[in-house]
Protein backbone atom coordinates (compact mmCIF):
# COMPACT_ATOMS: atom_id res chain seq x y z
CA UNK A 1 0.00 0.00 0.00
CA UNK A 2 1.26 3.15 -0.89
CA UNK A 3 1.68 6.36 1.73
CA UNK A 4 -0.66 7.86 0.30
CA UNK A 5 -3.65 5.89 0.22
CA UNK A 6 -3.05 4.76 3.50
CA UNK A 7 -3.10 8.83 4.60
CA UNK A 8 -6.53 8.49 2.47
CA UNK A 9 -7.87 5.40 4.98
CA UNK A 10 -6.62 7.23 7.82
CA UNK A 11 -8.81 10.81 6.45
CA UNK A 12 -11.93 9.00 6.14
CA UNK A 13 -11.27 7.12 9.33
CA UNK A 14 -10.92 10.50 11.03
CA UNK A 15 -13.90 11.76 9.60
CA UNK A 16 -15.80 8.53 11.00
CA UNK A 17 -13.83 9.20 14.30
CA UNK A 18 -15.41 13.18 15.19
CA UNK A 19 -18.89 11.66 16.16
CA UNK A 20 -17.84 9.07 18.38
CA UNK A 21 -15.36 11.52 20.20
CA UNK A 22 -18.46 13.77 20.19
CA UNK A 23 -20.33 11.41 22.20
CA UNK A 24 -17.39 10.45 24.25
CA UNK A 25 -16.92 13.76 25.11
CA UNK A 26 -20.56 13.86 25.87
CA UNK A 27 -20.14 10.89 28.56
CA UNK A 28 -17.30 12.66 30.04
CA UNK A 29 -19.15 15.99 30.73
CA UNK A 30 -22.36 13.72 31.63
CA UNK A 31 -19.75 12.58 34.21
CA UNK A 32 -18.42 15.68 35.40
CA UNK A 33 -21.84 17.59 35.60
CA UNK A 34 -24.12 14.44 36.84
CA UNK A 35 -26.62 13.12 35.17
CA UNK A 36 -29.03 15.14 36.23
CA UNK A 37 -28.11 18.58 34.52
CA UNK A 38 -26.17 16.43 31.45
CA UNK A 39 -27.98 12.95 31.34
CA UNK A 40 -25.21 10.24 29.45
CA UNK A 41 -25.90 9.69 25.33
CA UNK A 42 -27.14 6.22 26.65
CA UNK A 43 -29.50 7.31 28.96
CA UNK A 44 -31.19 10.13 26.51
CA UNK A 45 -30.88 7.37 23.62
CA UNK A 46 -33.31 5.68 25.94
CA UNK A 47 -36.01 8.58 26.31
CA UNK A 48 -35.44 9.10 22.23
CA UNK A 49 -36.37 5.89 21.73
CA UNK A 50 -39.26 5.45 23.87
CA UNK A 51 -40.25 9.04 22.13
CA UNK A 52 -40.25 6.64 18.64
CA UNK A 53 -41.43 3.36 19.83
CA UNK A 54 -43.31 3.50 22.81
CA UNK A 55 -45.09 6.82 24.18
CA UNK A 56 -45.04 8.42 20.80
CA UNK A 57 -43.97 11.78 21.87
CA UNK A 58 -41.94 12.62 19.44
CA UNK A 59 -44.32 12.01 16.84
CA UNK A 60 -46.70 14.82 17.14
CA UNK A 61 -44.72 17.40 17.79
CA UNK A 62 -42.04 16.34 14.95
CA UNK A 63 -45.34 16.05 12.28
CA UNK A 64 -46.29 19.94 13.32
CA UNK A 65 -42.71 21.31 13.20
CA UNK A 66 -42.20 19.53 9.72
CA UNK A 67 -45.42 20.61 8.45
CA UNK A 68 -44.44 24.49 9.35
CA UNK A 69 -41.14 24.08 7.95
CA UNK A 70 -42.35 22.59 5.20
CA UNK A 71 -44.77 25.38 3.66
CA UNK A 72 -42.37 28.18 5.28
CA UNK A 73 -39.64 26.68 2.89
CA UNK A 74 -42.12 26.14 -0.24
CA UNK A 75 -42.85 30.03 0.24
CA UNK A 76 -39.38 31.24 0.63
CA UNK A 77 -38.26 28.74 -2.26
CA UNK A 78 -41.57 30.26 -4.88
CA UNK A 79 -40.62 33.87 -3.72
CA UNK A 80 -37.14 34.04 -3.14
CA UNK A 81 -36.44 32.92 -6.65
CA UNK A 82 -38.87 35.50 -8.12
CA UNK A 83 -37.81 37.81 -6.79
CA UNK A 84 -34.29 37.05 -6.97
CA UNK A 85 -34.61 36.61 -10.86
CA UNK A 86 -36.67 39.66 -10.97
CA UNK A 87 -33.87 41.74 -8.88
CA UNK A 88 -30.83 39.67 -11.24
CA UNK A 89 -32.53 41.01 -13.97
CA UNK A 90 -33.11 44.66 -13.32
CA UNK A 91 -30.50 46.56 -12.28
CA UNK A 92 -32.34 49.73 -11.09
CA UNK A 93 -34.37 47.25 -9.07
CA UNK A 94 -31.52 45.65 -7.68
CA UNK A 95 -29.32 48.73 -6.60
CA UNK A 96 -32.28 50.32 -4.88
CA UNK A 97 -33.12 47.22 -3.10
CA UNK A 98 -29.88 45.35 -2.67
CA UNK A 99 -29.36 47.37 0.70
CA UNK A 100 -32.51 46.55 2.40
CA UNK A 101 -32.14 43.05 1.48
CA UNK A 102 -28.79 42.54 3.06
CA UNK A 103 -29.69 44.61 5.94
CA UNK A 104 -33.00 42.49 6.93
CA UNK A 105 -30.24 39.45 6.76
CA UNK A 106 -27.73 41.09 9.17
CA UNK A 107 -30.36 41.90 12.13
CA UNK A 108 -31.48 39.53 14.67
CA UNK A 109 -34.66 39.03 12.94
CA UNK A 110 -36.18 37.05 16.10
CA UNK A 111 -36.60 40.56 17.96
CA UNK A 112 -38.93 41.13 15.20
CA UNK A 113 -41.24 37.88 16.26
CA UNK A 114 -43.37 39.63 18.27
CA UNK A 115 -44.83 41.08 15.06
CA UNK A 116 -45.62 37.95 13.22
CA UNK A 117 -47.20 36.95 16.61
CA UNK A 118 -49.83 40.01 16.36
CA UNK A 119 -50.37 39.26 12.59
CA UNK A 120 -50.63 34.95 12.50
CA UNK A 121 -51.63 34.54 16.39
CA UNK A 122 -49.91 31.84 18.30
CA UNK A 123 -50.58 28.60 16.37
CA UNK A 124 -48.23 27.24 13.04
CA UNK A 125 -48.86 29.72 10.72
CA UNK A 126 -46.60 32.09 12.63
CA UNK A 127 -44.13 29.96 12.53
CA UNK A 128 -44.52 28.89 9.01
CA UNK A 129 -44.37 32.73 8.20
CA UNK A 130 -41.04 33.01 10.32
CA UNK A 131 -39.10 30.63 8.73
CA UNK A 132 -40.46 31.97 5.49
CA UNK A 133 -38.83 35.40 6.40
CA UNK A 134 -35.89 33.82 7.83
CA UNK A 135 -35.34 31.32 4.28
CA UNK A 136 -36.31 33.76 1.86
CA UNK A 137 -32.91 36.14 1.95
CA UNK A 138 -30.50 33.50 1.49
CA UNK A 139 -32.40 32.41 -1.77
CA UNK A 140 -33.15 35.57 -3.02
CA UNK A 141 -29.71 36.91 -2.90
CA UNK A 142 -27.47 34.06 -4.39
CA UNK A 143 -30.25 33.93 -7.31
CA UNK A 144 -30.26 37.43 -7.83
CA UNK A 145 -26.35 36.81 -7.82
CA UNK A 146 -26.29 34.32 -10.32
CA UNK A 147 -28.38 35.72 -12.54
CA UNK A 148 -26.37 38.99 -12.06
CA UNK A 149 -23.29 37.26 -13.15
CA UNK A 150 -24.13 35.33 -16.11
CA UNK A 151 -21.71 35.88 -18.76
CA UNK A 152 -23.47 37.83 -21.41
CA UNK A 153 -21.02 36.23 -23.77
CA UNK A 154 -22.69 33.12 -23.65
CA UNK A 155 -25.76 34.78 -24.52
CA UNK A 156 -24.83 36.13 -27.24
CA UNK A 157 -23.33 32.92 -28.56
CA UNK A 158 -26.46 31.42 -27.75
CA UNK A 159 -28.38 33.81 -29.90
CA UNK A 160 -25.85 33.82 -32.77
CA UNK A 161 -26.62 29.82 -33.06
CA UNK A 162 -30.42 31.34 -33.24
CA UNK A 163 -31.56 29.60 -29.97
CA UNK A 164 -34.47 30.98 -29.55
CA UNK A 165 -35.72 32.54 -25.94
CA UNK A 166 -36.73 29.24 -24.35
CA UNK A 167 -33.91 27.05 -25.54
CA UNK A 168 -31.10 30.31 -23.94
CA UNK A 169 -32.49 29.87 -21.12
CA UNK A 170 -32.48 26.37 -20.71
CA UNK A 171 -29.09 25.43 -22.43
CA UNK A 172 -27.35 28.58 -21.21
CA UNK A 173 -29.03 30.70 -18.55
CA UNK A 174 -30.46 27.57 -16.48
CA UNK A 175 -27.12 25.25 -16.45
CA UNK A 176 -25.09 28.28 -15.53
CA UNK A 177 -27.17 29.35 -12.30
CA UNK A 178 -27.83 26.27 -11.27
CA UNK A 179 -24.87 25.89 -8.30
CA UNK A 180 -25.30 28.94 -6.74
CA UNK A 181 -29.54 28.45 -7.12
CA UNK A 182 -28.46 24.93 -5.18
CA UNK A 183 -26.33 27.00 -2.71
CA UNK A 184 -29.50 29.05 -2.33
CA UNK A 185 -32.24 26.63 -1.82
CA UNK A 186 -29.70 24.86 0.52
CA UNK A 187 -28.88 28.27 3.06
CA UNK A 188 -32.60 28.93 2.78
CA UNK A 189 -33.64 25.65 3.83
CA UNK A 190 -30.97 25.78 6.94
CA UNK A 191 -32.16 29.45 7.84
CA UNK A 192 -36.00 28.09 7.47
CA UNK A 193 -35.42 25.67 9.94
CA UNK A 194 -33.83 28.23 12.44
CA UNK A 195 -36.34 30.71 11.99
CA UNK A 196 -39.10 27.84 12.31
CA UNK A 197 -37.36 26.30 15.51
CA UNK A 198 -36.73 29.60 17.47
CA UNK A 199 -40.64 30.74 16.59
CA UNK A 200 -41.94 27.63 18.21
CA UNK A 201 -38.93 28.25 21.31
CA UNK A 202 -40.46 31.95 21.74
CA UNK A 203 -43.85 31.36 21.86
CA UNK A 204 -46.20 28.45 20.55
CA UNK A 205 -48.35 25.53 21.69
CA UNK A 206 -46.78 22.58 20.05
CA UNK A 207 -43.65 21.67 17.88
CA UNK A 208 -40.11 20.39 18.91
CA UNK A 209 -39.09 23.93 19.90
CA UNK A 210 -42.03 24.43 22.08
CA UNK A 211 -41.28 20.53 23.77
CA UNK A 212 -37.70 21.93 23.85
CA UNK A 213 -38.71 24.88 25.98
CA UNK A 214 -41.00 23.06 27.93
CA UNK A 215 -38.77 19.79 29.18
CA UNK A 216 -35.97 22.36 30.03
CA UNK A 217 -38.41 24.57 32.24
CA UNK A 218 -39.57 20.72 34.11
CA UNK A 219 -35.95 20.20 33.97
CA UNK A 220 -36.31 16.83 31.90
CA UNK A 221 -33.08 17.18 30.54
CA UNK A 222 -32.92 13.83 28.59
CA UNK A 223 -35.90 15.08 26.44
CA UNK A 224 -33.68 18.20 26.12
CA UNK A 225 -30.88 16.31 24.73
CA UNK A 226 -32.97 14.39 22.72
CA UNK A 227 -34.75 16.83 20.79
CA UNK A 228 -31.37 18.17 20.06
CA UNK A 229 -30.09 14.91 18.02
CA UNK A 230 -33.48 14.59 16.36
CA UNK A 231 -33.15 18.50 15.31
CA UNK A 232 -29.26 17.74 14.20
CA UNK A 233 -30.05 14.78 12.84
CA UNK A 234 -32.94 16.08 10.43
CA UNK A 235 -30.46 19.05 9.03
CA UNK A 236 -27.79 16.67 8.44
CA UNK A 237 -29.68 14.44 6.66
CA UNK A 238 -31.54 17.53 4.37
CA UNK A 239 -27.70 18.69 4.15
CA UNK A 240 -26.54 15.74 2.80
CA UNK A 241 -29.04 15.43 0.68
CA UNK A 242 -28.41 18.55 -0.96
CA UNK A 243 -24.52 18.06 -1.36
CA UNK A 244 -25.32 15.11 -3.06
CA UNK A 245 -27.09 16.79 -5.50
CA UNK A 246 -25.04 19.22 -5.88
CA UNK A 247 -22.29 16.92 -6.80
CA UNK A 248 -23.99 14.83 -9.12
CA UNK A 249 -24.63 18.36 -11.20
CA UNK A 250 -21.38 19.32 -11.01
CA UNK A 251 -20.42 15.96 -12.32
CA UNK A 252 -22.83 16.31 -15.26
CA UNK A 253 -21.94 19.66 -16.14
CA UNK A 254 -18.09 18.30 -16.71
CA UNK A 255 -19.12 15.39 -18.49
CA UNK B 1 -30.10 63.72 -11.76
CA UNK B 2 -27.55 61.25 -12.55
CA UNK B 3 -28.32 57.45 -11.74
CA UNK B 4 -26.81 57.22 -8.51
CA UNK B 5 -28.57 60.54 -7.54
CA UNK B 6 -31.96 58.49 -8.72
CA UNK B 7 -31.36 55.35 -6.66
CA UNK B 8 -30.74 57.00 -3.56
CA UNK B 9 -34.27 58.63 -3.62
CA UNK B 10 -35.37 55.77 -4.79
CA UNK B 11 -34.57 53.84 -1.91
CA UNK B 12 -35.43 56.80 0.83
CA UNK B 13 -38.76 57.25 -0.56
CA UNK B 14 -39.71 53.32 -0.11
CA UNK B 15 -38.23 53.48 3.45
CA UNK B 16 -40.13 57.13 4.01
CA UNK B 17 -43.47 56.16 1.77
CA UNK B 18 -43.86 52.34 3.96
CA UNK B 19 -42.99 54.28 7.16
CA UNK B 20 -45.69 56.65 6.13
CA UNK B 21 -48.07 53.77 5.55
CA UNK B 22 -48.01 52.62 9.07
CA UNK B 23 -48.28 56.01 10.55
CA UNK B 24 -51.67 56.59 8.41
CA UNK B 25 -52.59 53.14 9.01
CA UNK B 26 -52.14 53.37 12.67
CA UNK B 27 -53.25 56.97 13.10
CA UNK B 28 -56.08 55.92 11.59
CA UNK B 29 -57.29 53.62 13.65
CA UNK B 30 -57.38 50.91 10.95
CA UNK B 31 -54.79 48.48 13.60
CA UNK B 32 -55.34 48.78 17.21
CA UNK B 33 -52.99 50.67 19.08
CA UNK B 34 -52.42 47.60 21.11
CA UNK B 35 -51.09 46.18 17.92
CA UNK B 36 -49.04 48.77 16.27
CA UNK B 37 -48.31 52.21 17.51
CA UNK B 38 -47.47 54.91 14.61
CA UNK B 39 -44.17 55.19 13.74
CA UNK B 40 -43.19 58.73 14.75
CA UNK B 41 -44.35 57.69 18.43
CA UNK B 42 -41.87 54.84 17.89
CA UNK B 43 -38.95 57.50 17.43
CA UNK B 44 -40.70 59.68 20.23
CA UNK B 45 -40.77 56.83 23.02
CA UNK B 46 -37.05 55.34 22.05
CA UNK B 47 -36.10 58.85 22.39
CA UNK B 48 -37.72 59.45 25.68
CA UNK B 49 -35.68 56.18 26.55
CA UNK B 50 -32.79 58.44 25.79
CA UNK B 51 -33.58 61.77 26.74
CA UNK B 52 -34.37 60.03 30.71
CA UNK B 53 -32.48 56.85 30.79
CA UNK B 54 -34.92 54.83 32.04
CA UNK B 55 -37.35 52.59 30.12
CA UNK B 56 -40.94 53.11 31.44
CA UNK B 57 -42.05 49.46 32.51
CA UNK B 58 -43.22 48.13 35.89
CA UNK B 59 -41.34 45.08 37.14
CA UNK B 60 -38.43 45.35 34.42
CA UNK B 61 -35.25 44.17 36.46
CA UNK B 62 -33.09 46.24 34.65
CA UNK B 63 -34.59 49.54 33.93
CA UNK B 64 -31.55 51.54 32.26
CA UNK B 65 -31.17 51.68 29.45
CA UNK B 66 -27.67 52.29 29.95
CA UNK B 67 -27.81 48.69 31.86
CA UNK B 68 -29.35 46.97 28.84
CA UNK B 69 -27.22 48.53 26.60
CA UNK B 70 -24.07 47.76 28.47
CA UNK B 71 -25.18 44.22 29.47
CA UNK B 72 -25.93 43.07 25.45
CA UNK B 73 -23.13 44.74 23.97
CA UNK B 74 -20.75 43.07 27.01
CA UNK B 75 -21.79 39.45 25.44
CA UNK B 76 -21.68 40.64 22.05
CA UNK B 77 -18.18 41.92 22.58
CA UNK B 78 -17.13 39.03 24.76
CA UNK B 79 -18.49 36.17 22.73
CA UNK B 80 -16.98 37.67 19.49
CA UNK B 81 -13.12 38.04 21.40
CA UNK B 82 -13.43 34.41 22.31
CA UNK B 83 -14.67 33.18 18.84
CA UNK B 84 -11.35 35.22 17.66
CA UNK B 85 -9.03 34.34 20.32
CA UNK B 86 -9.93 30.52 19.42
CA UNK B 87 -11.37 30.37 16.01
CA UNK B 88 -7.96 32.28 14.49
CA UNK B 89 -5.77 29.86 15.89
CA UNK B 90 -8.00 27.02 14.88
CA UNK B 91 -8.21 28.46 11.40
CA UNK B 92 -4.34 28.38 11.12
CA UNK B 93 -4.08 25.05 12.27
CA UNK B 94 -6.38 23.72 10.28
CA UNK B 95 -4.16 25.45 7.16
CA UNK B 96 -1.08 23.73 9.01
CA UNK B 97 -2.18 20.63 9.30
CA UNK B 98 -4.50 19.38 5.89
CA UNK B 99 -5.13 16.38 6.95
CA UNK B 100 -7.00 17.90 10.61
CA UNK B 101 -8.70 20.29 7.71
CA UNK B 102 -9.78 17.49 5.68
CA UNK B 103 -11.04 15.45 8.71
CA UNK B 104 -13.08 18.38 10.06
CA UNK B 105 -14.02 19.96 7.05
CA UNK B 106 -17.88 17.93 6.44
CA UNK B 107 -18.53 18.62 9.75
CA UNK B 108 -17.66 22.62 9.81
CA UNK B 109 -19.19 22.69 6.52
CA UNK B 110 -23.14 21.53 7.82
CA UNK B 111 -22.25 23.13 10.99
CA UNK B 112 -24.89 26.08 9.98
CA UNK B 113 -27.44 23.35 9.00
CA UNK B 114 -27.75 22.74 12.66
CA UNK B 115 -30.19 25.34 13.75
CA UNK B 116 -27.72 25.86 16.78
CA UNK B 117 -30.26 27.62 19.35
CA UNK B 118 -32.10 24.72 19.98
CA UNK B 119 -28.72 24.05 22.51
CA UNK B 120 -29.60 27.09 24.81
CA UNK B 121 -31.80 25.37 26.92
CA UNK B 122 -29.28 22.85 27.44
CA UNK B 123 -26.30 25.61 28.12
CA UNK B 124 -28.97 26.89 30.09
CA UNK B 125 -29.56 23.86 32.03
CA UNK B 126 -25.51 23.62 32.29
CA UNK B 127 -24.38 27.04 33.52
CA UNK B 128 -28.07 28.72 34.56
CA UNK B 129 -29.99 31.73 33.26
CA UNK B 130 -27.40 34.78 32.82
CA UNK B 131 -24.52 36.29 30.83
CA UNK B 132 -22.33 33.39 31.08
CA UNK B 133 -25.09 31.28 29.04
CA UNK B 134 -25.98 33.81 26.24
CA UNK B 135 -22.10 34.65 25.75
CA UNK B 136 -21.52 31.13 25.36
CA UNK B 137 -24.16 30.84 22.94
CA UNK B 138 -22.95 34.18 20.84
CA UNK B 139 -19.59 32.36 20.63
CA UNK B 140 -20.77 29.42 19.54
CA UNK B 141 -22.69 30.97 17.11
CA UNK B 142 -19.69 32.84 15.71
CA UNK B 143 -16.82 30.45 16.16
CA UNK B 144 -16.85 28.48 13.09
CA UNK B 145 -17.49 31.47 10.59
CA UNK B 146 -14.08 32.54 11.78
CA UNK B 147 -12.28 29.27 12.04
CA UNK B 148 -13.82 28.55 8.19
CA UNK B 149 -12.82 32.15 6.59
CA UNK B 150 -9.23 31.93 8.02
CA UNK B 151 -8.77 28.84 6.72
CA UNK B 152 -9.97 29.72 3.43
CA UNK B 153 -7.93 32.61 3.74
CA UNK B 154 -4.24 31.65 4.24
CA UNK B 155 -4.85 28.49 1.65
CA UNK B 156 -5.65 31.22 -0.90
CA UNK B 157 -2.42 32.59 -0.36
CA UNK B 158 -0.77 29.34 -1.02
CA UNK B 159 -1.84 29.45 -4.43
CA UNK B 160 -0.24 32.71 -5.24
CA UNK B 161 3.49 34.09 -6.02
CA UNK B 162 4.13 35.40 -2.95
CA UNK B 163 5.07 32.96 -0.99
CA UNK B 164 7.75 31.90 -3.34
CA UNK B 165 9.00 35.32 -3.58
CA UNK B 166 9.68 34.94 0.31
CA UNK B 167 11.59 31.96 0.62
CA UNK B 168 13.66 33.00 -2.85
CA UNK B 169 14.31 35.71 -0.33
CA UNK B 170 15.45 33.54 2.68
CA UNK B 171 12.86 34.97 4.71
CA UNK B 172 12.60 32.63 7.95
CA UNK B 173 8.79 30.74 8.17
CA UNK B 174 7.79 32.50 11.10
CA UNK B 175 8.75 35.97 9.10
CA UNK B 176 7.27 34.23 6.22
CA UNK B 177 4.04 34.13 8.42
CA UNK B 178 4.34 37.28 9.68
CA UNK B 179 5.27 39.52 6.71
CA UNK B 180 3.93 37.26 3.74
CA UNK B 181 0.93 35.05 4.63
CA UNK B 182 -0.77 37.27 7.83
CA UNK B 183 -1.17 40.65 5.40
CA UNK B 184 -2.19 38.62 2.43
CA UNK B 185 -4.81 36.60 4.24
CA UNK B 186 -5.79 39.73 5.71
CA UNK B 187 -9.45 40.25 3.44
CA UNK B 188 -10.71 36.62 4.19
CA UNK B 189 -10.02 37.11 8.03
CA UNK B 190 -11.73 40.43 7.65
CA UNK B 191 -14.46 38.78 6.25
CA UNK B 192 -14.72 36.08 9.08
CA UNK B 193 -14.67 38.22 11.62
CA UNK B 194 -17.62 40.33 9.86
CA UNK B 195 -19.84 37.61 9.73
CA UNK B 196 -18.41 36.05 13.14
CA UNK B 197 -19.35 39.81 14.68
CA UNK B 198 -23.05 39.60 13.36
CA UNK B 199 -23.48 36.29 14.18
CA UNK B 200 -22.25 37.31 17.59
CA UNK B 201 -24.96 40.16 17.82
CA UNK B 202 -27.91 37.55 16.26
CA UNK B 203 -26.83 34.68 18.61
CA UNK B 204 -27.09 37.35 21.52
CA UNK B 205 -29.99 39.29 20.93
CA UNK B 206 -31.73 35.39 19.94
CA UNK B 207 -30.43 33.77 23.34
CA UNK B 208 -31.98 37.37 25.06
CA UNK B 209 -35.42 36.90 23.36
CA UNK B 210 -35.80 33.49 24.26
CA UNK B 211 -34.65 33.56 28.00
CA UNK B 212 -32.83 35.38 29.92
CA UNK B 213 -33.47 38.32 32.25
CA UNK B 214 -31.83 41.49 31.08
CA UNK B 215 -30.85 42.97 27.66
CA UNK B 216 -32.49 44.53 24.92
CA UNK B 217 -32.94 41.01 23.25
CA UNK B 218 -35.15 40.28 26.73
CA UNK B 219 -36.34 44.07 27.19
CA UNK B 220 -38.37 43.05 23.40
CA UNK B 221 -39.72 40.07 24.64
CA UNK B 222 -40.67 41.69 27.98
CA UNK B 223 -42.77 44.60 26.83
CA UNK B 224 -44.57 42.27 24.33
CA UNK B 225 -45.19 39.96 27.23
CA UNK B 226 -46.32 42.74 29.95
CA UNK B 227 -48.28 44.43 26.42
CA UNK B 228 -46.75 47.08 26.77
CA UNK B 229 -46.66 47.93 22.78
CA UNK B 230 -45.26 51.35 22.42
CA UNK B 231 -41.75 50.26 24.17
CA UNK B 232 -41.93 46.82 22.42
CA UNK B 233 -41.73 48.66 19.29
CA UNK B 234 -39.52 51.05 20.58
CA UNK B 235 -37.05 48.50 21.51
CA UNK B 236 -37.36 46.70 18.29
CA UNK B 237 -36.62 50.17 16.41
CA UNK B 238 -33.31 50.44 18.76
CA UNK B 239 -32.12 47.01 17.80
CA UNK B 240 -32.36 46.99 14.00
CA UNK B 241 -30.97 50.92 13.89
CA UNK B 242 -28.25 49.39 15.88
CA UNK B 243 -27.71 46.43 13.45
CA UNK B 244 -27.78 48.09 10.37
CA UNK B 245 -25.43 50.60 11.66
CA UNK B 246 -22.74 48.21 12.67
CA UNK B 247 -23.59 45.94 9.49
CA UNK B 248 -22.80 49.11 7.49
CA UNK B 249 -19.83 49.94 8.92
CA UNK B 250 -18.15 46.64 8.93
CA UNK B 251 -19.12 46.30 4.94
CA UNK B 252 -17.47 49.66 4.34
CA UNK B 253 -14.63 48.42 6.09
CA UNK B 254 -14.42 45.26 4.73
CA UNK B 255 -14.69 47.53 1.01
CA UNK B 256 -11.86 49.22 2.13
CA UNK B 257 -9.62 45.87 3.14
CA UNK B 258 -10.35 44.75 -0.11
CA UNK B 259 -9.81 47.46 -1.75
CA UNK B 260 -6.20 48.14 0.13
CA UNK B 261 -5.12 44.91 -1.54
CA UNK B 262 -6.08 45.47 -4.67
CA UNK B 263 -3.60 48.20 -5.22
Amino acid sequence: MTIRRRREILIKLGVMAVPILIVLLWQLGSILWGELILPSPLKTFSVLKAGVIESGWLFSDLKDTMIELLFGYLFAVILGLMVGFILGMNRFLREVLEPFVLNVYAIPKVTLFPIFLFIFGLGMESKVAFGFFHGIFPITILTMGAIKDIKTVYVKVGRSLRLNPLQVYKEIVFPSILPSLMTGLRLGFNLSFIGVILGEMAASRSGLGYTLMKSEGAFYMEKVLSIVVVLAVIAIAVNFLYYAIEGKLVRARET
Amino acid sequence: MNRAHKITITKWSILVGAAGCLEIIARAGMIRRSTLTPVSEMFITLWKFFATGEIPVRFLKESSIAGNFFITFGEILLSFSFAVLIGLPIGILLWKFKALARILNPYLVSYYAIPVFALYPLIVGLFGIGILSITFMGWLFAIVAVIINTATGFEEVNKRIYPKVGKSLRLSRSKIFLWIYFPAATPYIFTGLKLGFIYSIIGVIASEFILSTKGLGYLVRFSYSAFETEIMYASMLLIVIIAVLINGALMRMEAWVYGRQGR
